[in-house]
């Protein structure tokens, strides 16, 4: 069968490693090796050597310290966006673990245990998000959810100290759903 | 036959030990969030750990010393001081992580906080340390540790798409959340070749009067050993990512994973998940703790060896103590487990060079290995490795907390 003109125009030899390179790298394999080998190691880092060597090694951190910060400048709704994940992360994942007891897979001390790492979770958001710089709107849209989740949490430690199954299940809905919008929230405000 | 007896029990301790809290913090966080994208770092890690431990067994074996003294006596005490500070500090943290896995463990299994089993699981460590033999330590625990399997058996059973992970072998930028995806990566890589891996096999390989005669058992069990290791994390990596990443759970807490094999083993997934932690966690105590004695004893010239009776080697007996105390009070003060865990993964990746670059000098030095030296490749393989893994960590840890992660 003839292979269409337009698919044998993109194609193109599959790229080789060839002898040169495999010479070039086979000497800086070598160079390696006669570096370690080299007898200066037993005299090794004097005081002086060490003293500039640190030196240089905390200006290099410093400079590579100040250019991260300042490539890493984010709007306030984007740096608050960051910020929701672990929110977001605990949505789901209680969701999951509300869904595990009901079927009988995790005991129900494990799932309070939880409620209380979420709950501690939704309320330092909760305060992030109100000290934070992002505009108005944004910040609304982001405590919509996370009241969303706080109201759902407590419903579902109610239903679990009443072995509710289907009342946690409801909750688990509620919170699966909160935690999407809240990822998509966060993902739209980072874009 | 006593060797190949010998090779199996070896494989099967190394396969057992392998696993720690900090190769189940990182491959759940690498396969939530990133499904099976960061698997090249797994396998990235274990070629370099496979490298490592051989080198290390191999040493030992031939030269008769365990690194730390051959260091201090080869390269001079003032050039292994500093690396030995480092790593010390690096030994109590990574010792910190551990007792934090088993009190998580104890948590999930009783439902009393983790922070009320520190002092606890610190005088259950002290005491089989105390009392017990170097090989009942090792055994004991890392056959124990086979009960991590589960996570391999539960990554087959849930018949991951295997063309994504094989994709994932091969390094790719990500598409999102760049500063978490290389944390993570270096995280990864700093999990799999801890450094106190080397210090407790080569002082293991003296305590264990390994000659040149044990060489060929040494690479069995580095190679099959470290792989079939690796192989439990990336089980767990893929079981996070088949469970938690379609979920849009990102692992922020350890609690978050505890259901993660429910959907396999819905029985005993939650039991299963809780035994592998904590058994995985206290044989990593043990061998982080005794590390650290080993390395401190053979810098100072002290008397060591977990056979000793403490009375024979106080000082050896003193250090494991002071450390997995002082370890312990990290948990109590009631530092999160999980960040510490990250935390220090990614600074052992940041500190390899200073492990690496003695003991590279040492694998060369022919007075001391013979024919038994290092080769140029393995040179190589290391020395690139170690510089990736050492530039990725000084980029990606600033980044990491500049991001917010």
């Amino acid at each position: 069968m003839a292979v269409p003109a337009m698919a044998e125009s993109h194609r193109s030899d599959p790229p080789t490693f060839g002898v040169a390179n495999a010479i070039r790298c086979v000497s800086f394999c070598e160079s390696i090796d006669k570096l370690l080998r080299h007898e200066w190691r037993h005299d090794l880092c004097p005081i002086v050597g060490n003293t500039i060597a640190a030196g240089s090694a905390v200006r290099a951190i410093a400079i590579i310290g100040i250019l991260l910060v300042s490539c890493t400048a984010k709007s306030p709704d984007a740096k608050l966006a960051k910020s929701l994940d672990p929110a977001a992360s605990w949505m789901a994942g209680l969701a999951m673990i509300g869904e595990k007891w009901t079927a009988n897979s995790v005991p129900r001390a494990y799932v309070a245990k939880s409620l209380d790492a979420a709950d501690d979770e939704f309320d330092k958001t909760v305060k992030s998000v109100r000290q934070s710089d992002a505009t108005p709107p944004f910040q609304k849209a982001v405590l919509t959810q996370l009241e969303v989740a706080q109201a759902s949490s407590a419903l579902m430690r109610t239903a679990l100290a009443s072995n509710d199954r289907s009342g946690v299940m409801r909750n688990c809905r509620e919170l699966a759903g909160a935690g999407r919008r809240l990822s998509a929230i966060a993902e739209d405000a980072s874009q | 036959v006593k060797k190949a007896v010998q090779l199996a029990l070896g494989i099967l301790t190394a396969v057992g030990g392998f696993f720690d809290v900090g190769n189940l913090a990182t491959s759940a966080q690498a396969g939530a969030r990133f499904r099976f994208q960061l698997i090249w770092s797994l396998l990235f890690a274990t070629i370099l750990v496979i490298f490592l431990v051989e080198m290390s067994g191999r040493f030992a074996a031939v030269s008769g010393k365990p690194l730390p003294s051959a260091i201090r006596d080869h390269l001079g005490f003032s050039f292994w001081l500093g690396p030995f500070v480092i790593l010390t500090l690096v030994h109590l943290l990574v010792l910190g992580a551990e007792i934090g896995g088993i009190c998580f463990a104890l948590q999930l299994l009783t439902g009393i906080g983790f922070r009320w089993w520190a002092l606890p699981v610190a005088i259950v460590i002290w005491l089989f340390l105390w009392r017990a033999t170097f090989g009942a330590i090792e055994n004991s625990t890392s056959l124990l540790g086979l009960i991590t399997l589960c996570f391999v058996v539960a990554a087959f059973a849930h018949h991951p798409p295997l063309h994504e992970v094989a994709a994932g072998a091969l390094p790719t930028l990500p598409v999102h959340d760049r500063a978490t995806y290389w944390f993570i990566a270096v995280s990864i890589i700093g999990s799999v070749i801890a450094p106190y891996l080397f210090y407790f096999y080569s002082s293991g390989a003296v305590e264990d009067k390994w000659d040149k005669s044990y060489v060929a058992v040494n690479r069995g069990i580095s190679v099959i050993g470290m792989t079939f290791g690796s192989a439990i994390a990336l089980g767990a990596l893929i079981v996070a990512a088949m469970v938690l990443a379609p979920r849009g759970i990102h692992v922020s807490d350890y609690n978050q994973t505890a259901a993660m094999l429910t959907d396999v083993f819905p029985f005993w997934g939650f039991m299963l998940f809780a035994a592998s932690m904590g058994i995985a966690c206290l044989g990593a105590a043990l061998e982080v703790a005794l590390s650290l004695a080993y390395a401190t004893s053979q810098t100072f010239g002290w008397n060591w060896g977990e056979d000793l009776h403490p009375r024979e080697d106080a000082r050896f007996s003193l250090t494991y103590t002071v450390a997995i105390f002082l370890s312990a009070l990290i948990i109590a003060a009631g530092f999160d487990p999980l960040k510490l865990t990250l935390f220090t993964m990614a600074i052992n990746a940041a500190v390899l060079p200073f492990v690496t670059i003695p003991f590279l000098l040492l694998m060369n030095d022919k007075r001391l290995l013979g024919s038994n030296c290092n080769g140029w490749f393995s040179n190589a393989v290391v020395v690139v490795v170690v510089i990736v893994s050492f530039v990725l960590a000084i980029v990606s840890i600033p980044l990491a907390f500049i991001g917010g992660t």
